[in-house]
């Protein structure tokens, strides 16, 4: 798990993990409100670098420190914010995990070293090096959810676009 | 003023004081940033001065995202706060259209590199267009060229708006032949080099040049009693 | 100036009426109505002069002692005819002012001036103002170095009549012709009356909107309308409302605005360093008439929203330039400069970008000849006057197409400006109010 630092003080954590077999049990737990720690769960395969994750957990931050989070948590909001995307249910379904994602990114807002552990302990799969995500990112899926066309990636990259969507979502 | 250093403690570096805003360099997680902070005006009505900071703040996080879907090159656009007016982007790192132009000025023309920014911009400035975007304020001050790759980059979208007019393109071309002429005469006719590439970007070019031509008259006839 | 001289004018103009003699009084203002014919008029023009209940208002311009000194340095006569006002100006190089009378035509409520009655007007009241201009001045015209008139822009009628009379005057006196741009014109009188260097200057009047500022040897502009002028855009409007056009429009507008409270949404046009004024006009005679009709504004309160929309537009294109130029100082010239809410809100704005404003009162911000004398002395000093046969006018003559000289090689003439001549400069402190038009 690395830790990055996000605005004023704050800092998010995130561990990447591949072949996850209990994500059905996850869902579970976070749906239910019991996921202790409480952590955000990513589908992955939609993350092809940190960055667009830092951007929507630093504008879940600021939303918080506003008292205007659009969904129950942080966490959840990180999720939300993550999809570049107004619909609530609809982001948190594409962009978060279901029964059967086996490939997930973790990310903990102002994690303590037994809170990493514990997340750790939560997921059963093999924690990888976040720098897999670029290779491991599944670019169609990506450009299909985020409608980047052919034109705008011939002057940006991934992630790039992917920022873009996240920070102009509430301007539109 | 008390207010610049309480902002410079919140945004960064003071980089540049523009008419709109003030301009700072910053960090955004983890990457350099450029902070714009649109400042209300005190000259304005509160009322208006409101609806305008905000209009032109979500016109310019929109069309700046906007035109990239067009590919044409912005700044990527990290975040937008609508409470204390600030848009928060990369930092791009080159020199504006208008100090090369400049530069050309005081030391002689690169003819080469003349035609490859014209070039550029008339490029820029045709996808925009075909794409319904009008930028609202081409000036040289408003494009960047990057200092590694050369690759122009249009900046500062406040105005933008979309529409697929030909009167309200022809007018943003008017607008850019305007700020050439009046900063820039000695490098002689950039527009042409520029609507030379225009008319090959833009599919809708014809109707665009026509009603330029209309314009320019207006420009012209416009100048009535004292 | 003789009978012999006054014939010959008269000759030129095609008119035998200059023999009129005697003291003219140059505050008098009659009231002319475009109803009545140029021959009506001018038959009775002695008894009327010297009524002296009209002419009871004491001129307002720099009026000369008797015995005034004459100032170093040629003089220059300018004659200034192209919108509703004739003035006719005596000034020195050092930018001194020695007369600069001046008469307005005023149409009833509800209309514009048109083209053939302003200029009767003009020829109604060239010679009487000729004669005070040279009177209050104490010059003849052997004094003068040259004789300048204004080229344009303007209404072709009115212009002419400032380009015959100074043709004639030329031939008659042997003075080179000097021909002036108008607008900038404006921007040299503003420079000299208020010592601003090299300011972003702001130029608003009812036929021109202009942000223009000096690089490479001539006067740029650099934003302004793409439709109408913004004094067109006021004067249209107080026509709506039915306001009076003495002393002028603009004037009552900003007087009722005073009292509006309440702010109407109206469009509001940028366009990069450019403004746009015709969807405010629509929308006001339109939506916003409706509104006065429901009793939901008062006309104060539409005056009051007016203002504030488009001199803030007018503001923001100027601050834009501004920062394009990189300059700090900003002039406001022609009519609508007047305006104390534009002055207010620029000054604001400069103070916030820590550069100074410099405006001037209704003397100088009005036409006037003085400004086209002076301009012309700026040209003639270097070298450039304007041959007979080139001696015409035109309607359209765009600021840039002046190649300003005079910027180039500029003479320490600012510093020369005699106390008595200065307008009053506002720039931190608030100035009186002055009515705007105390006319000659």
């Amino acid at each position: 798990m690395k830790s990055f630092p996000v605005a004023g003080g704050r800092s998010v954590s995130l561990s990447l993990f591949s072949d996850v077999s209990n994500s059905r049990e996850l869902l579970e737990l976070m749906q239910s409100g019991k996921l202790e720690p409480e952590v955000a769960f990513l589908n992955a395969s939609l993350v092809p670098d940190v960055f667009p994750v830092l951007a929507a957990a630093h504008k879940a931050v600021v939303s918080q420190g506003r008292e205007s989070l659009t969904t129950r948590t942080l966490h959840s909001e990180l999720v939300y914010n993550y999809s570049g995307s107004k619909h609530i249910t609809e982001s948190l379904k594409r962009c978060g995990i279901s029964d059967d994602t086996s490939y997930i990114l973790a990310a903990r807002f102002d994690a303590s070293n037994e809170e990493i552990k514990a997340v750790e302990k939560l997921i059963c799969g093999t924690e990888i090096d976040l720098a897999e995500l670029e290779t491991r990112a599944n670019q169609p899926q990506i450009l299909k959810h985020y409608k980047i066309t052919p034109q705008e990636l011939s002057i940006s990259t991934l992630p790039d676009a992917i920022v873009c969507r996240i920070a102009a979502r509430d301007a539109l | 003023m008390d207010s610049t250093q309480e902002q410079q403690q919140d945004f960064g570096v003071l980089l540049k004081q523009g008419a709109e805003g003030r301009v700072f360099v910053s960090t955004f997680v983890g990457r350099k940033c450029v902070i714009k902070e649109r400042f209300s005006k005190k000259y304005r009505h509160p009322l208006l001065d409101s609806k305008l900071t905000l209009k032109r703040l979500n016109a310019e996080a929109r069309c700046m995202t906007k035109a990239r879907k067009l590919g044409v090159p912005t700044p990527v656009l990290y975040a937008v706060d609508p409470l204390l007016h600030t848009l928060t982007f990369e930092y791009v790192d080159g020199l504006s259209v208008k100090d090369i132009l400049l530069g050309f000025g005081s030391n002689g023309i690169n003819e080469e590199q003349l035609i490859d920014i014209a070039t550029q911009i008339g490029n820029a400035v045709g996808k925009l267009h075909d794409g319904g975007l009008v930028h609202g304020d081409l000036t040289t001050s408003n494009m960047i060229i990057k200092n590694n790759t050369n690759q122009l980059v249009l900046i500062d979208f406040g105005l933008s708006f979309i529409s697929t007019i030909p009167e309200d393109k022809a007018v943003d071309l008017y607008v850019l032949e305007r700020a050439l002429i009046s900063m820039h005469s000695s490098c002689g006719d950039v527009m042409e080099k520029i609507l030379t590439a225009y008319r090959k970007a833009s599919k809708q070019w014809c109707a665009t040049t026509n009603k330029l031509a209309q314009v320019r008259q207006r420009g012209r006839k416009r100048t009535m009693i004292g | 100036m003789g009978y012999w001289a006054d014939n010959i004018l008269g000759f030129f103009l095609g008119r035998e009426y200059f023999r009129l003699k005697g003291p003219i009084r140059s505050s008098f203002r009659p009231a002319f109505s475009p109803q009545l014919t140029l021959a009506s008029h001018l038959s009775c023009p002695l008894t009327s002069l010297q009524n002296p209940t009209v002419a009871a208002a004491p001129a307002a311009m720099t009026s000369s002692p008797a015995a005034r000194r004459r100032p170093p340095g040629p003089l220059a006569l300018g004659l200034e005819s192209s919108a509703n006002k004739i003035g006719i100006g005596v000034v020195s190089l050092s930018g001194e002012i020695l007369s600069n009378p001046r008469h307005t035509y005023v149409t009833p409520p509800g209309h514009g001036f048109l083209p053939r009655e302003t200029a009767h007007h003009h020829l109604a009241h060239l010679l009487p103002l000729l004669r005070a201009a040279l009177g209050e001045a104490g010059v003849t015209p052997a004094d003068l170095a040259c004789v300048c008139y204004t080229k344009g822009p303007g209404m072709g009628a009115p212009l002419q009549v400032a380009a015959a009379a100074a043709r004639a005057l030329s031939l008659l006196w042997g003075k080179p012709l000097v021909g002036v741009n108008h607008c900038v014109a404006h921007v040299e009188m503003g420079r000299a009356v208020t010592g601003a260097v090299d300011p972003v200057v702001l130029y608003v009047s009812g036929g021109n909107t202009q942000v223009i500022a000096y690089s490479e040897g001539r006067y740029r502009i650099f934003g302004e309308t793409i439709d109408i002028a913004v004094g067109n855009c006021l004067d249209r409007f107080a026509r709506v409302l039915e306001l009076s056009n003495d002393p002028s429009p603009g004037y009552n507008i900003e007087q009722l605005a005073k009292k509006g409270e309440k702010f109407i949404d109206l469009p509001y046009v940028v366009k990069g360093m450019d403004v746009s004024f015709s969807g405010i006009l629509s929308f006001i005679e339109a939506t916003a008439i409706e509104k006065l009709k429901n009793n939901e504004c008062t006309p104060a309160d539409l005056c009051y929203s007016l203002q504030e929309t488009l001199f803030a537009m007018l503001v923001e294109i100027t601050e834009r330039a501004m920062a394009h130029c990189d300059l700090k100082d900003v002039l406001i010239v022609g009519g609508v400069g007047c305006n104390e809410r534009l002055q207010e809100m620029m000054r604001i704005m400069c103070s916030e970008r820590g550069g100074r404003l410099f405006a001037t009162d209704d003397r100088y911000c009005i036409d006037n000849g003085a400004m086209i004398a002076y301009t012309g002395l700026l040209a003639y000093a270097h070298g450039m006057t304007t041959p007979l046969e080139e001696s015409t006018f035109t309607q359209r003559f765009r600021t840039d197409e002046v190649h300003a000289i005079w910027r180039e090689k500029e003479m320490p003439v600012l510093t020369n400006i005699r106390a008595h001549a200065m307008a009053e400069v506002s720039k931190d402190e608030a100035s009186v109010p002055t009515p705007i038009a105390v006319d000659s």
